[in-house]
């Protein structure tokens, strides 16, 4: 589990001996935590009294950039979210569809709020650990990248609406997402069945968060 | 996970001459300088402040721009020009404020208008001249328009622009379509460029004036 020592300038590129998603499965967990962040990130911005602009803005931003933040960090340039229009697409789509549904209903409740949050921090939290570690990256970095994907989008989502980030007021968010990616990371290389990693990863960084939410 | 080459230019997609882009490149850098220095000035801040605003302000929408068409380093950074553009207009705006009291915010805010068009229609051309779809020439355009903005206003404390103001962002998305739009139909850069500007300050400017808005959940 030792990274390996490249040149300046080159990019990291997937490692042949490293055990990864095929792409097809990885394009479609990116995108499903795509929209639910999407929807997430808007529906908070309506609740903030922000217009329809606003509302797809802040939506837009907190979907794609723990995505475009890990694809940067690893250097894999241009980002997944401008290589192809689909999670442009599914991230306006989500916070257009919050905003129409919250002009329908008076209010979400919270907890389904929360419950789609925890299930974008998990999802962004193992698969931004599996990406990186196909691409070669040691454990911590493994580890740092999953948490960055996850969290990236909820920080800058908070810093557009002026609130302090969740990542800094709760304890276990950031805790919950860097379990699930050092879960996955650690399965992938004693396991080497990717599939099985990042689910394990996955129900753990979801259970760890709701538990606390639940329990306060 | 495919290997892409970076932002390479794709041949078939028309492009602005280098030297005709940076120039657009520029002027905008040092007009959001200005106007971010003088943001900066109101904020009273002392002359460091008001040079980082306004150097960030002045550069951070390109560098997004060109870190995510994966064209590295930054053209801010390749060359000097960017930085002393966006430097030499934030001092100028210091200078100039501590001359007049209180400069009228109509001018201010035509200055940003000209400057959003700007980055708009150049950040649209260049990410459609590495091969982008229409929908990620107008994202590119919009980010390389309203980033310097953004970091601003978060910068300063405020409400970001492009959240409370409607036609801010949907000026630099229309104008980025627009241009993304005629590049691929007419495949002539200038008019593309030319047109794109004008729906964006044009709508920007309207909205400035008249106080035009998109719906609001009550």
């Amino acid at each position: 589990m030792t990274l390996t020592l490249r040149g300046p300038g080159t990019a990291v590129r997937p490692v042949p001996g490293r055990p990864s998603l095929g792409a097809r499965a990885f394009a479609a967990l990116d995108i499903i935590a795509t929209g639910v962040r999407g929807v997430e990130g808007a529906a908070l911005a309506a609740h903030a009294g922000f217009d329809l602009l606003g509302v797809l803005v802040v939506g837009f931003v907190t979907a794609v950039v723990g995505g475009m933040l890990r694809d940067v960090l690893l250097g894999d340039l241009p980002p997944a979210a401008l290589r192809s229009s689909s999670r442009i697409l599914v991230a306006l789509a989500a916070s257009g569809a919050a905003f129409v549904l919250l002009r329908l209903v008076d209010e979400v409740p919270s907890t389904v709020l929360l419950t789609l949050d925890g299930v974008g921090l998990a999802l962004f939290a193992v698969i931004g650990a599996q990406k990186a570690s196909a691409h070669g990256a040691s454990l911590w970095v493994v580890v740092v990248v999953g948490v960055v994907a996850a969290t990236g989008g909820g920080v800058v989502r908070d810093v557009l609406l002026g609130q302090t980030p969740v990542l800094l007021t709760q304890s276990v968010y950031g805790g919950a997402a860097a379990l699930g990616a050092s879960a996955t990371g650690i399965l992938l290389v004693t396991t080497r069945r990717a599939h099985l990693s990042i689910a394990v990863g996955f129900v753990l960084a979801f259970a760890l968060r709701e538990t606390v939410l639940l329990l306060g | 996970m495919t290997d892409v080459a970076p932002a390479a230019r794709v041949p078939s997609r028309p492009a602005l001459g280098a030297r005709a882009f940076d120039a657009l490149d520029i002027a905008a850098t040092a007009l959001f300088g200005l106007e971010g220095a003088a943001a900066a000035a109101h904020a009273g801040f002392d002359l460091l402040g008001v040079v980082v605003v306004g150097l960030i302000v002045a550069l951070a929408g390109g560098v997004l721009r060109d870190v995510l068409l994966g064209d590295l380093p930054p053209a801010a950074l390749r060359t000097p020009s960017r930085i002393i553009a966006g430097l030499a207009a934030a001092v100028v705006a210091f200078v100039f404020l501590e001359v007049v009291d209180a400069f009228p915010v109509l001018p201010l805010q035509i200055l940003d208008a000209i400057g959003l068009a700007l980055f708009a229609v150049t950040g649209a051309q260049k990410a459609w001249a590495s091969g982008a779809n229409l929908w990620v020439v107008t994202i590119l355009g919009t980010l390389a328009a309203t980033g310097g903005g953004v970091i601003r206003d978060v910068l300063l404390e405020r409400t970001p622009y492009v959240l409370s103001e409607s036609i801010y962002g949907t000026a630099a998305a229309a104008g980025a379509a627009v241009t993304g739009i005629l590049l691929g139909v007419t495949g002539r850069p200038r008019l593309s460029l030319g047109v794109g500007f004008v729906v964006a300050l044009a709508l920007r400017l309207g909205a400035v004036i008249w106080g035009w808005s998109l719906p609001r959940i009550a």
